[in-house]
This record gives C-alpha cells, structure tokens and sequence, in this order.
C-alpha cells in the first residue's frame, strides 16, 4: 500500500499501464515535457519516449481525432484534453467518429481509447476552466463516462477503461487532484464499470453523487448522523454504463432520494437519476426526487463557492426531503 | 557575502511602501522569483519576489513599517553552502518513494481549491428529528387540491392500496393535510383496533327520502345513548352470540314466593321472582364455570372467575343500564331481593355511581312485564353469557296425558360461543330450570 493523492494515482496508474502494453500511448497539449498542467502524465515522457507521450498542437479536434486513427489501428491511446471545457472543438470527433465507429463498421473497428479530462469546479477558474460537461457525453449513446472521486476509484477504474474496447470518457475531479490522500494497494487491480460505491449505510434517505462533490456530500452525511438521520450514500463513480439497481434498491429502502452533483441542473444526469426514480419506483417515494446540482448560468467566477453544492444546501436539501 | 535587497519601485510614481506580512523566515532558503514578502502601496499590495537564489540571513524591516523606495529590507546569502541546499533536497526527493516527494502540482497550477471553510448552516439544528411522523393530524381528513384530489405521498397510497384503506379518509399530517406513510400505517391500525371498532368501522351511510327533511328531528348522539351505541357495537363485533330456548314449570316456585311474601314484606322487603333466578342461576354457574368467564384476547388467555357478580338490565326512561349485584353466592334470598329493589330503584332515578354498573361475571334481563314471548338478548361483554327471563303465565300443558293448565316461563340463554359450546349452554340452562321447578331443593343448598 502507498498512500497517494487522485492525481498520483492517475499518473502512477498511467505509468503502470504504459509499461504492461506497449500499445498503449499518451497524447495531449503538454503532457509531454511539462508533464501535464496539473502533472497527471508527469515523468512518463523521459521514460517511454516521446513517440508513445506526445506533446499535441494546441487542437482537441487534431487530439481526439488522432486517437480515433490510433485506436482503430490497434493502439490503445489516452488522450489528455486539459480542461474538460476545451473539449468542445474535439466534440465533432467525439460524437461522430469515436462513439460510431464500431457501429458504423459492423465492429470491423473499434475505438479503445480514452479521453481523460480534469472536470468541475471549485477553483476559482472561471468560465472557461470549471465546467462539468458530462451530460454532453451520457447523452451520446456509444461512449463510456466515467467519474471518480477517489484515488482508489480512480486506479481501478483508469485501468478498466484503458483496456476497454470502446472510448471512454474519463472525468477526473480537478479540484480534488490533490484534496486528500489515501491509500492505494501496489497490486494490479480493475474495478467495474458501472458499479456504484456505498459511502454510507442508513435508512432514512439516500444520497446520490460523483465526483467533485464528493466532500460536502461525506461531510453533510455526517451532520446528518449528528442529528440521528442516517443517509444512504451512494458514489455513482460511472454514469454510462450507471449502477441503476443499486440506486432502485436504495431508494426502495429510504423512500427518499437527492442526487448531487455540481453540474448544471437542466437536462443533467441528476435529471436522468430523478427521472428513472420515479419511473420505476414510484410506488417506494415519500417524497418528490431532489436534486443539488450547480445553476443553469455560464460558471460564474465570483460565485465560485456557491455554485458548487455546499454543505449547506445538501442539509436543506435533506430537510425537504424529512419534511414532506 | 549576503547580498542586500532593496525595496524596488513598485510601479509609477511611487515612493514609499508598507511591509505587511513576511513570506518567509530567517534562515529559510529561498529561490529565485520566490515570493518574499507583501508589500503595500497606495496603489496596490504586492508580493514581492526574489531577486537572487539563497538564504535569508537577516529581515532588515519588520511588518508595519513604511519604507521608502531602495531602501535594503532583507539580506541574502548566495554563498556555496545555501546554494548546495537545492541540490540536496532534489536528491532527497529522488530517494524517497514517489508518493512521498515533494508535489510540485500544488505550486504550479493556476487554479487550485477554494480552502477555506464554508459556513455550515444545519437546519436541522435545534434537535429536529427525521420524518416528523403522524402525530395529531390537524385534518379529520386527507387534504385535497381544487379539483378534489387527493394529496399523498406515492409510497402512501401504494400502502393505502395494500391495506385495502380509502386513502380519502386518511387524516393526513404533511403539509396542507398531505397523506405520508405514518399516517396511513395509523389510520389502518385504528380500525383494526377493537377498542375502537365503533369509532373506525365502516359507518353505514344515512339519506334522507327526498321531500321528508322537514319531516326528521336531528340530535346528537350524546350521554348514556352513545356509551350504550358503543357498547352493543362492541358486543355484536366481537362476540360470536349464539341462543338457547327453554322452559320451566315454575307453579311450586310461585307458590313459595306468594306464601314467602308476607314475611319478606314484615322485613320491610318486597319480594320479587328475581332473587330466586338469581339463587339458580349462581348454582347452575358453579356446575358450569365456563359460563362464568371471559376473554382476555389482548393476552390470549381465558379467565375463569371464581367470583360471581350478576348484573341486572334495567330499562329507564334514559335508557338501559346493567346494575351489578356482586358476591351472589355469599347473600340469602332475601338480602339479594333487598338490594336488586335498591339498585333497581336507584337506577330509574339515574342516581347508581359507576362502580356498581361494571364488573359483572354474568347478567339477567327481566323483560316479562313488558310481553313478548322470549328475546336474544346482547351479552354484555365481557361477560360469557346473558340469561333472557319473561313472562310467567299459565299455559296448557300434559302432565301424565292429561292436558293441565301450569305456571310457565321461557328462559333464553345467549351465549359467546368462542367460550362456550352449545350442549354445555343446554345443560347449563336445565341446570337452572331444575333448581326454579323444585324451589324447595333449591333452597336446601342456598345460603
């Protein structure tokens, strides 16, 4: 066991990775001889060369079209977009050749490729370097999305994208690069797509989330608990394919359910939770599905602070949710 | 040799600063461009970098004072000794296991985490408790909206299906009378109850024919009316009343009561048939204990009484009351006529306290002034049984194949036949019959 931050343990698992096949390779803006703007792919470049970690033009189109060609003709390629609000000029590559091309093949292709993405707020970045886009990618049916908040999470689940045969959307939680350490085993291992995290064990209402808000979340649990209220919580970790049984069941059990998430609200995958709760569980509610999300206005630099759920709004939340 | 830094001019037209707030400590190593200090002009505050690589030897100025432009505020030292100490630390970060060394992604990256704390509010401080539950629902109903509909929570009415209760009738406690899962969990166990079977049963719906409403004179159900509506609701609900008919030549026992008359009379008491019922009856129960018991059906158990407390219907002008003469069996005939005339008396005028209408192991109805051949009387539960007396009048009947005119009586027994079974109630009943034929044998055993 070592104990390491999220964004060692992407780069370490990265490293481990390049080493165990030669097929896989590194491409984006800096990744190279910087090592990454926030250092995920630190190192890497010095010790596997520059053809397999390769420092792209300033172009997300060229990065994820490139990997696209990579990975049809048998190479596994991470690709690095350096914020995931510059994805939007590699968007066309994303949606229209990566998701389609085993379709549009007959699986004679296959895009095994990933694109990593340092995504969401809370880091006074603005506009342009705090977005969460990920209800873009869950809504293009042919992409994988992945959203962790754990270094744990976020090795075992690099490594089962990495070697899945089709993209994946990798969403790495900026402002939790180096949040907390924890530890993480040496050993080799893959976690599941798909598979939801039990945070919290409790009966009285359950609490969906991934990513970054994943502090105020664990920290309004444990307000909670100081009240006698005993949350379900749950990390979604993966939101295509998403652990849809494990939030029925704990939905059945609570009666009571919010979703959160720093993403803006309309049309969010929060929504697409809510919408599947009452869908098909109706009859197990006490209470109308509430969502904590971000707002539906460009990410505002002076309200840095308030636009990623806190603590607070998740116990009013809460409240709303004992109340009704 | 340490090297002097000077305060620079920090932008047009400015002479002097204050020194707000030192970045680093004596003897620290600094790098190049390192921020050394916080330094503010009118204009602005800065962070000011170093000039050179090396040690801080010595803070020339302290935090608060304003300095005039090139004035030396810190020395630094370049010498070999402090220049070596970069290298040293970047051997050391290369010894020490990856996870361990220095993370140079904190410094570098432009945007990193809000650290301070956000204000936590708890809304649930003060105690507040999870769902707030039914408690007392201020609605005797479920709230509606304008078209009538009901507001519930999903999960309270799939319950509400389940226990087959009409969500409408819910008195809900959410907001605007809203129906939760607490409450219809409460309003089902309320109508299981069987304390409260008459106030939760299906009430039976009541119309007026059309045309007749000036016709109908409404009162509420008030006072000893309703405790009697309770009480035969609960009687018919709970106990399984079953009859047995029978009847008695009851010509020796009027006989003995006329010549008994008299002398009960000089005792100052008038002397009725009932106290001779009563007598039959306590040695009859003896025989049949079973007759003289209850069900506990909270607990599950049976209780046999081994005391015999015998209430009387009495009809009053206000209603029926059941005046309980207790310790039958210890009681001669004429102390129990002495006191049935009391309570008889005192019931008519509404004037008996509680205690002597509760606690009866058996009961008698005497309805044989009124007419009518035999009745089903109510049980007056918990009671196991209830005996019916009437009317004794001479009727032909054979006796040795002769038709002969005898003093008759028809006695109905109704019982709980959860408690007891109907061959017992026969015989229980003869038991009784023998001993009010042949009063004389009765009385041998009487106390």
């Amino acid at each position: 066991m070592a104990t390491m931050t999220l964004v060692q343990a992407i780069a370490r698992t990265l490293d481990e990775e390049m080493a165990r096949d030669e097929a896989v390779v590194v491409l984006g803006e800096d990744v190279g001889k910087r090592g990454g703007v926030f250092l995920a792919t630190e190192g890497l470049q010095q010790k596997y060369g520059p053809d397999r970690v390769i420092d792209t033009p300033l172009s997300e189109a060229a990065i994820i079209g490139a990997a696209v060609g990579m990975a049809a003709h048998g190479l596994r390629p991470v690709a690095e977009i350096q914020f995931a609000d510059y994805v939007f000029p590699g968007f066309d590559q994303l949606v229209s050749q990566a998701a389609k091309l085993r379709y549009r093949s007959g699986a004679q292709f296959t895009a095994p490729m990933v694109v990593r993405m340092p995504s969401g707020g809370g880091v006074k970045g603005g506009h342009h370097h705090s977005q969460s886009p990920e209800a873009h990618f869950v809504h293009t049916a042919g992409l994988k999305v992945v959203a962790v908040s754990t270094a744990y999470d976020a090795k075992g689940l690099l490594k089962t994208a990495i070697r899945d045969d089709d993209p994946v959307v990798f969403l790495e939680p900026k402002r939790l690069y180096r949040a907390v350490k924890e530890e993480v085993p040496e050993e080799d291992y893959t976690l599941p797509l798909g598979q939801a995290a039990t945070r919290r064990q409790g009966g009285d209402l359950t609490i969906v989330y991934y990513g970054t808000v994943a502090p105020e979340v664990l920290q309004a649990a444990d307000e909670l608990e100081k009240v006698s209220v005993h949350p379900e919580v749950l990390d979604l970790r993966s939101l295509m394919p998403w652990d849809k049984e494990a939030v029925l069941e704990a939905v059945s059990k609570t009666g009571r359910v919010m979703i959160v998430s720093d993403a803006p609200r309309h049309a969010s995958f929060a929504s697409e939770v809510a919408a599947t709760v009452a869908e098909e569980v109706l009859d197990q509610l006490e209470a109308p599905p509430v969502r904590v999300t971000g707002f539906d206005t460009p990410y505002p630099y002076a309200q840095d602070k308030l636009y990623v759920p806190t603590v607070t709004r998740i116990l009013g939340a809460a409240k709303k949710l004992l109340d009704y | 040799m340490p090297k002097e830094v000077l305060l620079p001019e920090l932008a047009e037209s400015v002479v002097e600063g204050e020194i707000l707030k030192w970045l680093v400590g004596e003897g620290d190593v600094v790098a190049k461009d390192q921020p050394l200090v916080e330094v503010m002009t009118d204009k602005v505050t800065v962070e000011l970098p170093s000039p050179f690589a090396g040690v801080l030897v010595k803070k020339l100025v302290n935090e608060g004072d304003v300095v005039p432009i090139e004035t030396p505020i810190a020395l630094i030292d370049e010498s070999a000794e402090a220049a070596a100490a970069p290298e040293a630390a970047a051997a050391a970060a290369q010894a020490a296991p990856p996870e361990e060394a220095e993370d140079r992604g904190e410094r570098l990256s432009l945007f990193k985490p809000d650290k301070t704390e956000a204000e936590v509010k708890n809304p649930f401080a003060g105690g507040a408790k999870k769902p707030a539950g039914p408690a007392v629902a201020e609605r005797p109903r479920a709230g509606t909206n304008k078209y009538g509909r009901v507001l519930a929570v999903p999960a309270a009415r799939q319950l509400a299906r389940e226990l087959g209760v009409d969500i409408a009738q819910v008195p809900g406690s959410g907001p605007n009378g809203r129906v939760r899962v607490e409450d219809v969990r409460a309003f089902a166990e309320q109508q299981a109850a069987p304390a409260a079977a008459a106030a939760g049963r299906p009430t039976v719906p009541y119309r007026t024919p059309a045309g007749y409403e000036e016709l109908e004179e409404r009162l509420p159900l008030r006072g000893l009316r309703r405790v009697i509506a309770q009480q035969m609701t609960a009687s018919h609900l709970s106990a399984v009343r079953t009859l047995v008919v029978d009847e008695a030549d009851v010509t020796e026992l009027v006989a003995l009561r006329q010549r008994l008359k008299p002398r009960a009379e000089a005792a100052g008491v008038k002397l009725s048939y009932l106290p001779f019922f009563f007598k039959a009856t306590l040695q009859a129960l003896r025989k049949f204990p079973m007759v003289n018991s209850s069900l506990d059906e909270a607990a599950g158990e049976i209780v046999y009484k081994k005391y015999y407390h015998l209430g009387l219907s009495v009809a009053t002008d206000a209603g029926l009351v059941v005046p309980v003469i207790r310790d039958v069996d210890q009681k001669t005939v004429l102390e129990l006529a002495a006191e049935i005339n009391d309570k008889v008396a005192r019931a008519r005028e509404g004037k008996l306290s509680p205690d002597e209408l509760s606690g009866s192991s058996f009961s008698i109805t005497s309805v044989g002034n009124l007419g009518g051949l035999f009745t089903f009387p109510i049980i007056n539960v918990p009671d196991a049984a209830i005996l019916g007396v009437h009317t004794i009048q001479k009727r032909p009947v054979v006796r040795d194949d002769a038709i002969v005119a005898r003093e008759m009586l028809y006695l109905s027994l109704s019982f709980d036949h959860r408690l007891v079974d109907g061959a017992e109630a026969t015989l229980f009943l003869r038991e009784v019959i023998e001993r009010i034929e042949d009063p004389y044998w009765m009385l041998l055993g009487a106390v």
